[in-house]
């Protein structure tokens, strides 16, 4: 009896520790991320993004949360049709990339993110923003590379990029091509991921590199 | 430990287990709704708790419904880009609650008010600028030159190739005034040639904003009746990087090597025009092909406080030999040789003294030296000018309300040497100004000033005040209106003879509408301007020779008006990769002055002057084709014959141009080949007639080209990383 009634009350306990306690950042994050990494429409992305918001704000010390805000809005900036809304949400994912600055986080995945919202930043006006933003994008990815030359996301901003410039100003599928490929390869030292490590745009690096290849 | 206690503990620790999971899952729910002002559901709007990451996204009907476990006092937050975040506090009580919230469209979509009377501007910085710095060199037609382009905007009017300079609403080429990073170029132009239309020194790329002002300009500028042209070098470089072409009319080298904050630029070209002789069929002919060459060299330094320092020395020698025809005998050739020297040096000082105020400094020094062979004739002229500039400007923190307070010091001086004949002249012209510029409220601007200014030469001064005033109307449409009064010391000509006449006066008012929305910009702009005191030539008989020697005596008897409407319709947005403008203008103007018999409309103006521009970038090709079409009905013309004064009307010019570039990369080189072709279809424009002084023979007046055609190309390298993989 005593040992039924004690596995039970424990049973219970365990049960209720697991109900009752918050879920962690990790957890909030999670649950985010897989909204995100299905989205295929902009509702889903603006209730990732929404979820992000909240976790951001919640946890202001911690840059990942940062991060996951700010990747967000730049997403979705590029989504945006409306040229002053792209530039408000650049301008949002900007808030979240000083609070990491402020923080003084200083990593690889940090500078990747000042290299997509410098990236982000001139898609809004190619055209006139390629002079002040290229350089910035390009100096990031370099920081980023010297602190972890692993990091696929690197190699896969910049195979984009390559892609969308102009042949003429030498880029175009074929220039992109090998840097889709590393980053392939980077992608897939990425074993043991955990969403406390960014990790996005390898189903996205796959799908151009069979694109480039086609072409 | 009891076995009782133990059994206790356990139905204990079960019931409390069993009591804490009920009081978790007792939820709230809040549904509710979000709509905008007027009403409509707003979708995506991020609606949750504040504090907590409990929050959900409304749908595309503006519902949202949320479930929560948290009780008590809680704060709703809803929010979305473009709108004012909404709070509203709710108790939860385990319940369902029914909640509408109302969002409200933030101001900031609402773009501030800006002065546009008078100024269109070309910047990279400011994404609402009419025109872009590099739209300027694509303009066919322009031939690359800063100065042919601004001549399709409004209110400028056409050069049929005969003059060289802007001619503004009704003003002359002596009216408008070239500055560079605060002052002003004295030698704007290549030095002028009697009817054959000159270039203007000015390299397109290297500026980054440049504000071309039709009218009503502001205070830290005087000195031109008409018109400003106001132009901004660029900073420092991205990257150090060479650029190498080669055209019809020679080849060139530029580069620039950054290091850290700071960087140098180099130059140099060498021109001879054979290549381009050798096909064109010109109307003027050359004994001596024009040919030169020049250096310079750049200094940029970025300094703390976001401050810059700009340093570049220019030096250029050019020499021809044109045999044209001869502006004081209707019918007779002149054999014109000249040799050019041309020495610039500038600097300027932009720094930030602190977060509201903001010091420039700028200096300059120029000497020019034309050795001219008129004829049998040899002529020197020389000029020099050194000028400084200071000012401060201050802004609130708001940003509501900024002050300028500045003053300009020109000393410039110059001779002319023509046979035995020696002018000369030397001026000291000292200005201070102060402008204050007022936001009170978003949508409302008024920009008051005043300038001052004193000539030693005159011993004369005079105190001007300008204003200019802009409300907008709507999310894209403004209106701007501008008024001030403009003095000008007599031109060159008469001063070199010794001749000191009073400033003459102009007084501008204009009225700006301005639209513009998505990349399309619509700019209607009616002006009135009173000219008065303008100098004017007693006791001699009309010629129409402007290199005349006789001037008779001079005063300021002269005046005049122009008044018209300017039109301006850009849309790069309808069609994907064309872009377009069509600018037309409409001037009604008399003057009396100078050798003038009658208040006449000069000889110098069409009345309406028409410009399409058309730019079509074909991604496939990598080619841009760019063609423009200009039409300026016929000059006045003075016809000894005719019962009036400068009566008689030349026929329409017509030009269209065409240029294709093509854009590449080879071996990592940026390429362009370009090929330009002006006045495609051959069009025999005639700008004018000259009699013989008999009156009994004329002689057409016409460009010193027609058709014309010009091939280059231009590589660019720019550094690059080599280990990119």
């Amino acid at each position: 009896m005593k040992t039924i009634i004690t596995s039970l009350a424990l049973l219970a306990l365990t049960v209720t520790t697991v109900r009752a306690q918050e879920p962690t950042m990790e957890d909030n994050l999670k649950e985010a991320f897989t909204i995100l990494d299905t989205a295929k429409t902009t509702p889903s992305l603006m209730t990732a993004s929404a979820k992000f918001d909240l976790i951001a704000n919640k946890y202001q010390d911690q840059w990942v949360a940062q991060y996951y805000g700010a990747y967000t809005k730049a997403i979705i900036s590029y989504f945006e049709p409306d040229m002053a809304k792209k530039d408000l949400f650049v301008d949002e994912a900007d808030m979240y990339l000083d609070r990491i600055v402020a923080l003084g986080t200083e990593n690889d995945h940090v500078y990747v993110l000042k290299a997509l919202l410098a990236n982000a930043r001139m898609a809004v006006d190619g055209e006139n923003r390629w002079k002040e933003y290229g350089p910035i994008f390009e100096e990031n990815l370099k920081k980023a590379k010297e602190l972890n030359e692993n990091n696929p996301h690197i190699y896969y901003l910049k195979a984009v990029s390559v892609f969308y410039t102009p042949k003429m100003f030498g880029g175009g599928a074929k220039k992109a091509k090998p840097y889709f490929e590393k980053a392939k390869e980077k992608y897939a030292l990425m074993t043991n991921r955990t969403v406390m490590v960014p990790y996005w745009g390898e189903p996205q690096n796959t799908d151009y590199l069979n694109q480039v290849n086609a072409d | 430990m009891t076995k009782q206690f133990t059994t206790l503990f356990s139905i204990l620790t079960l019931l409390f287990v069993v009591f804490i999971p009920l009081t978790i899952d007792a939820q709230s729910t809040i549904n509710g709704e979000v709509k905008n002002q007027k009403g409509q559901p707003v979708s995506f709007a991020s609606v949750s708790l504040q504090n907590t990451t409990e929050g959900t996204t409304t749908g595309p009907d503006g519902k949202f419904s949320l479930t929560t476990n948290l009780k008590g006092a809680q704060t709703l937050v809803v929010n979305l880009i473009g709108f004012t975040k909404t709070t509203q506090a709710i108790t939860l009580a385990d319940s369902v609650y029914t909640v509408s919230v109302r969002l409200q469209e933030s101001a900031t979509r609402l773009e501030e008010v800006t002065i546009t009377a008078g100024t269109i501007e070309a910047n990279n910085e400011r994404s609402v600028a009419v025109l872009k710095p590099l739209d300027i060199v694509t303009t066919a037609g322009a031939q690359g030159d800063v100065i042919g382009a601004i001549q399709t905007l409004p209110g400028v009017q056409r050069n049929g190739g005969d003059q060289t300079g802007l001619m503004v609403r009704g003003g002359d080429v002596s009216e408008s005034s070239v500055i560079v990073d605060g002052t002003i170029t004295q030698n704007a132009f290549n030095s002028s040639v009697p009817g054959v239309a000159q270039r203007s020194r000015l390299n397109p790329f290297s500026f980054k904003g440049t504000a071309f002002s039709s009218g009503g300009y502001t205070v830290r500028y005087g000195q031109a009746l008409s018109a400003v042209l106001d132009l901004q070098t660029t900073d420092l470089p991205e990257k150090n990087n060479m650029n190498i072409g080669a055209n019809f009319a020679g080849a060139y080298v530029s580069g620039s090597k950054l290091m850290g904050k700071n960087a140098v630029e180099y130059a140099a070209n060498y021109t001879n025009i054979a290549p381009y002789l050798a096909i064109a069929n010109t109307n003027v002919d050359f004994y001596q092909v024009p040919q030169g060459g020049g250096i310079s060299a750049r200094y940029v330094s970025r300094t703390e406080n976001n401050g810059i320092f700009k340093m570049n020395l220019t030096h250029s020698f050019n020499k021809s030999g044109i045999t044209i025809p001869d502006p004081s005998t209707a019918g007779a050739k002149l054999n014109f040789g000249i040799q050019n020297e041309n020495t610039l040096l500038t600097t300027s000082y932009k720094y930030f003294i602190n977060e509201h105020v903001k010091l420039f400094s700028a200096f300059s020094f120029s000497n020019n030296t034309d050795k001219v062979s008129w004829g049998a004739s040899p002529v020197y002229r020389n000029d020099g000018r050194l000028q400084g500039r200071v000012e401060l400007w201050y802004e609130t923190k708001e940003r509501k309300f900024n002050l300028l307070v500045g003053s300009d010091v020109q000393r410039f001086n110059y001779t002319q040497r023509f046979d035995t004949l020696i002018g000369q002249f030397d001026e000291l012209m000292s200005s201070g100004y102060v402008e204050a510029e007022w936001k009170p409220i978003l949508w409302f601007a008024i920009k008051p000033g005043v300038r001052g200014e004193y000539s030693q030469l005159l011993g004369k001064g005079n105190i001007v005040p300008r204003a200019a005033f802009a409300i907008r109307t709507g999310e894209a449409s403004q209106i701007s209106a501008a008024t001030g009064m403009f003095y000008q010391t007599a031109s060159t000509n008469y001063l070199l003879q010794g001749y000191r006449p009073d400033f003459q006066q102009s007084i501008h008012y204009m009225l700006n509408y301005q639209w513009m929305k998505k990349d399309r910009t619509l700019r209607v702009e009616a002006y009135y301007k009173s000219y008065n005191q303008l100098v004017r030539e007693n006791g001699t008989t009309y010629t129409p020779n402007q290199f005349r020697f006789d001037l008779g005596t001079v005063d300021n008897s002269g005046s005049g008006y122009a008044q018209g409407i300017d039109f301006f319709w850009r849309d790069r947005k309808s069609i994907k990769n064309f872009d377009y403008w069509i600018s037309y203008s409409y001037v009604d103007t008399k003057r009396l002055y100078q050798n003038y018999i009658a208040k006449v409309t000069p000889d110098y103006v069409s009345d309406h002057n028409l410009n399409v521009i058309a730019k079509y970038f074909i991604m496939k090709w990598q080619t841009n084709i760019s063609a423009s079409y200009n039409y300026a009905s016929g000059r006045r013309f003075y016809d000894p014959n005719a019962t009036a004064f400068m009566s008689e009307k030349a026929p329409d010019f017509h030009n269209f141009s065409v240029t294709i570039s093509y854009l590449t990369t080879i071996r990592r080189m940026f390429t362009v080949f370009y090929l330009s072709l002006d006045n495609v279809t051959n069009q025999k424009n005639v700008l004018g007639y000259r009699y013989s002084a008999d009156g009994t023979q004329r002689f057409p007046i016409i460009p010193p080209m027609y058709r014309s055609i010009f091939l280059g190309v231009n590589f660019s390298l720019t550094e690059f990383n080599k280990d990119e993989l």
